[in-house]
């Protein structure tokens, strides 16, 4: 599934592999920042997400701790921001097939929210 | 045509600034450290002194731009060359022609870089630049600063300058002069040729999405004709800004600052 694709790529700090599970044209909202008052991140398109993350991976500035898989859709995880951990939900909102559980299936929107 | 007066054109985004603006027909005075037409070290008191004075004496009616450029990257040289020269290099440099650029209705333009929003600026060090800057105190102060935390000074230099810009083009503005600075995004120049594999690394997941898959780097044109529209008479609207010319960089770590 898709969801673990991402999880793994989240944990690997791999953002070629994060843009991967992604479809060309998505987007990617992390409304986590905030809550720390910190800028919160609105993503669109395959190659914001591989720039974003490859900026975020190696700087620190993003890190997925603890995730546990809850569905097809959705991971419940502890996001790091350089050293602020906020408790998270990640949830996939579209798939390009609409189930999410294919082989093949790639993520058209995905929402990470407060826990 | 006009006086353009720049400030290490000798290499890289200044040479490339200098070549448009001379196939524009404009006479321009590269002040650098080696290869100028007038050389001088601009880290230094003296140095900056003897520039402004040669500059007096050649063009007493007056220069139409400034372009504060010269400066170092963090990584191999002291702190305190990249103080002197990045800060006190433009911004002394930039007071002392302010009396030239005033004959002229002219206009000012310093390189910063789009590090200054990337969060590595020490905002102590950019406030001592900015509100007691007192070259001699701070370089005593960072003599003994291990020059492998260059890159935290350089962001530091960059955004003080940045910050310098805001604060005084309101009264440089009311008094015919316009003062900006362009914040370039990664260049492939002298600096970043020299660049430690560690540092080559960080720069690389620093993207430039106008070059996304392709050359990480943003060739010096891109940076030069930006810089020879700001200093022109054809930007007369432009003053207190900071231009960042890095192929979305900002945009992409920053979306959400849209002021």
């Amino acid at each position: 599934m898709v969801i673990n694709d991402f999880v793994a790529a989240m944990q690997a700090k791999d953002h070629k592999a994060l843009a991967a599970c992604f479809t060309e044209e998505c987007r990617l909202f992390d409304y986590c920042p905030s809550v720390v008052k910190r800028q919160n991140s609105f993503l669109y398109g395959r190659n914001a997400i591989e720039m974003f993350f490859h900026n975020k991976f190696t700087f620190g500035g993003f890190g997925m701790l603890d995730p546990r898989v809850v569905n097809e859709r959705t991971v419940n995880f502890y996001a790091d921001y350089n050293g602020t951990v906020i408790h998270a939900l990640a949830q996939v909102e579209n798939c390009n097939d609409g189930a999410c559980s294919l082989d093949n299936s790639l993520i058209q929107e995905l929402v990470i929210r407060p826990a | 045509m006009g006086i353009y007066v720049i400030t290490g054109a000798s290499s890289g985004i200044g040479a490339k600034t200098a070549e448009i603006l001379r196939e524009r027909g404009h006479e321009v005075v590269n002040i650098d450290l080696h290869d100028g037409d007038i050389n001088a070290n601009l880290a230094t008191k003296e140095g900056r002194a003897g520039a402004l004075a040669e500059l007096h004496e050649r063009y007493p009616d007056g220069i139409d731009a400034m372009i504060c450029n010269a400066g170092v990257s963090g990584g191999k040289v002291p702190i305190s060359l990249i103080i002197s020269l990045n800060y006190f290099g433009a911004t002394e440099m930039a007071r002392g022609a302010f009396d030239l650029l005033e004959k002229k209705g002219g206009s000012c333009v310093v390189t910063s870089s789009n590090s200054i929003a990337q969060g590595a600026a020490r905002m102590d060090v950019a406030g001592m630049l900015n509100n007691s800057p007192d070259e001699d105190r701070i370089l005593e102060l960072v003599k003994d600063v291990d020059p492998a935390i260059g890159h935290v000074y350089y962001a530091s230099t960059k955004y003080a300058l940045a910050r310098w810009v805001r604060r005084m083009s309101p009264d440089w503005g009311s008094r015919g002069v316009r003062l900006n600075a362009v914040a370039p995004g990664n260049v492939r120049t002298a600096m970043t040729a020299n660049m430690l594999p560690e540092q080559r690394a960080a720069m690389e997941a620093i993207p430039v999405p106008t070059h996304f898959g392709e050359e990480p780097l943003m060739d010096p044109i891109e940076i030069a004709n930006v810089m020879a529209f700001v200093a022109s008479h054809e930007a007369s609207g432009l003053n207190g800004v900071v231009l960042f010319v890095d192929g979305g960089t900002d945009a992409l770590l920053n979306s959400e600052k849209v002021y």
